[in-house]
């Protein structure tokens, strides 16, 4: 344990080097957890994320270490989940439970009701693809370590989402319906 | 179009901004019970060459299974049994004790807390079996800087753990007996002027964790014999020392020199670290409140021994 918390070689010591990547970055990680679980949840993640971190120090990507975190984070989440037998889409989730923080959006609109219904539709893996890089701020490249997929397969599983998420905006306007004004349409590939 | 999809699905992020991290603290101190991995990333898995690792894999273990049985027949020796792991006990959880009557080491810890050079100094120790066996381990997130002496110094308190069982039977066979804490305690150090202590909760309150600075380093004489650093728990604003007469054995009705004026010492942090010239250790204590009141009377002799006459 002792020789853990002390660099022998001059070079930072895991010690400060956790604690270096835990100030950067477990902000992220609690965010990431309390948009797809509750605020309590989300500290619990957190602390389990970096004990593996902790754990895996040497695993530990030196120059961008959040997505192997969030990865972390998702599995964490996910085992939660199974766990507790409550396997609710994270739209849904995220409807029923608005987090009581005053940071949501300050203002609603029918277009925003008809995204998040939108994304609701969606399978797991198109919905968790476009809020990687929408909701995380990530890169494909990034968003693709935390899926754990090659980059270029995250990129098409990335396209074919956006193009059903559009699809499923779209059918939701049919013309008996009331129209909200959209942007144009995203070409499919 | 591919921005508009993301900034439409952006609008309704139910946490547009990022939240701060959760305090450091509480991880910290779980994660004194986990071993870090080395700095060297793991080894990826090597699938082309799976089938050469299982067949080494196969063959040095029918090696060591083929060396065995020899050893064992040839040798009459039972095969040595594995060792059980011992059950861990978290830290927090070896340190409650402390914990609760110093509140010192209840709050967050900060940078300054962590001496680099006191660090390094725990490390070296750590390096000794002896160290390991007869004072336990350090618990570096629970390390803090609670005063500075008269003298100049910074003092520290650093928790360690009980010697665990397996350390002591790394000892030689004929320090095996030697009487180790059974339990978590707490010890003091002043950089460069010495440390001391091993105080359980017992001692604390029992008013008998006080280090001189001399006995460390075995010295009887200079400035680090002049140079005292007591523990006291939570509640204690001030005590007040009279000089033992260094053998309450040889005068039990009598534990402080006679005439002897009481030294007065302010409590910063749950230490009073004070200089006294040829004092030999208190033969009696009183501790005061922030508000002035005796909370605790203590004689190390006769409870009723003066000057603490009002007990008779």
């Amino acid at each position: 344990m002792f020789a853990a918390l002390l660099d022998i070689d001059g070079v930072m010591d895991p010690r400060s080097r956790f604690e270096q990547v835990y100030r950067a970055h477990a902000g992220a990680v609690r965010t990431y957890a309390a948009r797809r679980s509750d605020a309590q949840t989300a500290d619990e993640v957190v602390g389990d994320v970096f004990l593996v971190a902790w754990r895996r120090l040497g695993d530990l990507p030196e120059d961008d270490p959040l997505p192997w975190l969030l990865g972390v984070a998702r599995r964490t989440l996910a085992n939660r989940r199974r766990g507790a037998a409550r396997q609710q889409a994270v739209v849904a989730r995220v409807n029923a439970e608005r987090i009581d923080s005053g940071w949501g959006p300050p203002e609603r609109t029918e277009l925003d009701d008809a995204v998040t219904a939108a994304l609701g539709r969606l399978g797991e893996r198109d919905r968790e693809a476009l809020l990687l890089v929408a909701w995380e701020g990530l890169t494909p490249a990034q968003a693709s370590v935390v899926v754990g997929l090659r980059p270029n397969t995250f990129s098409t599983r990335l396209s074919r989402a956006r193009r059903r998420f559009r699809q499923a905006l779209d059918d939701q306007h049919s013309p008996d319906a009331q129209r909200p004004s959209l942007p144009t349409t995203e070409p499919s590939r | 179009m591919t921005g508009e999809t993301i900034e439409l699905i952006r609008r309704v992020n139910p946490l547009p901004i990022e939240l701060p991290a959760p305090p450091i603290e509480p991880l910290l101190q779980r994660l004194d019970d986990v071993p870090a991995a080395s700095r060297t990333p793991a080894a990826r898995p090597r699938r082309r060459a799976l089938g050469l690792d299982v067949v080494g894999v196969l063959v040095a273990g029918a090696i060591a299974a083929a060396t065995a049985v020899v050893a064992i027949v040839a040798l009459g020796h039972e095969p040595r049994r594995q060792a059980v792991a011992p059950s861990r006990v978290l830290p927090a959880a070896q340190t409650q004790g402390l914990t609760a009557i110093l509140g010192v080491l209840r709050r967050p810890q900060t940078a300054a807390d962590r001496n680099p050079s006191l660090i390094a100094q725990l490390q070296r120790e750590q390096r000794s079996k002896y160290n390991l066996a007869f004072e336990g381990r350090p618990v570096l997130s629970m390390m803090r800087l609670a005063t500075v002496a008269p003298w100049g110094a910074p003092v520290f308190l650093v928790p360690f753990l009980a010697p665990t069982k397996q350390a002591k039977a790394r000892l030689p066979r004929k320090l095996r007996s030697v009487t180790v804490p059974t339990q978590a305690n707490v010890w003091t150090f002043s950089i460069n002027g010495g440390s001391g202590g091993q105080g359980i909760p017992a001692d604390i309150e029992g008013g008998r964790d006080i280090t001189n600075m001399a006995w460390v380093h075995g010295a009887t004489r200079g400035p680090a014999a002049n140079r005292w650093v007591m523990v006291v728990p939570d509640g204690v604003a001030k005590v007040a020392l009279w000089e033992t007469t260094g053998s309450a054995s040889a005068h039990p009705r009598h534990p402080i020199k006679p005439g002897s004026e009481p030294i007065i010492v302010a409590v910063h942090h749950n230490i009073a670290a004070f200089i006294a010239h040829g004092f030999d250790g208190p033969g009696q204590e009183i501790w005061y409140g922030p508000d002035g009141t005796v909370v605790k009377r203590i004689t190390n002799a006769d409870p009723c021994a003066p000057p603490l006459t009002s007990c008779a």
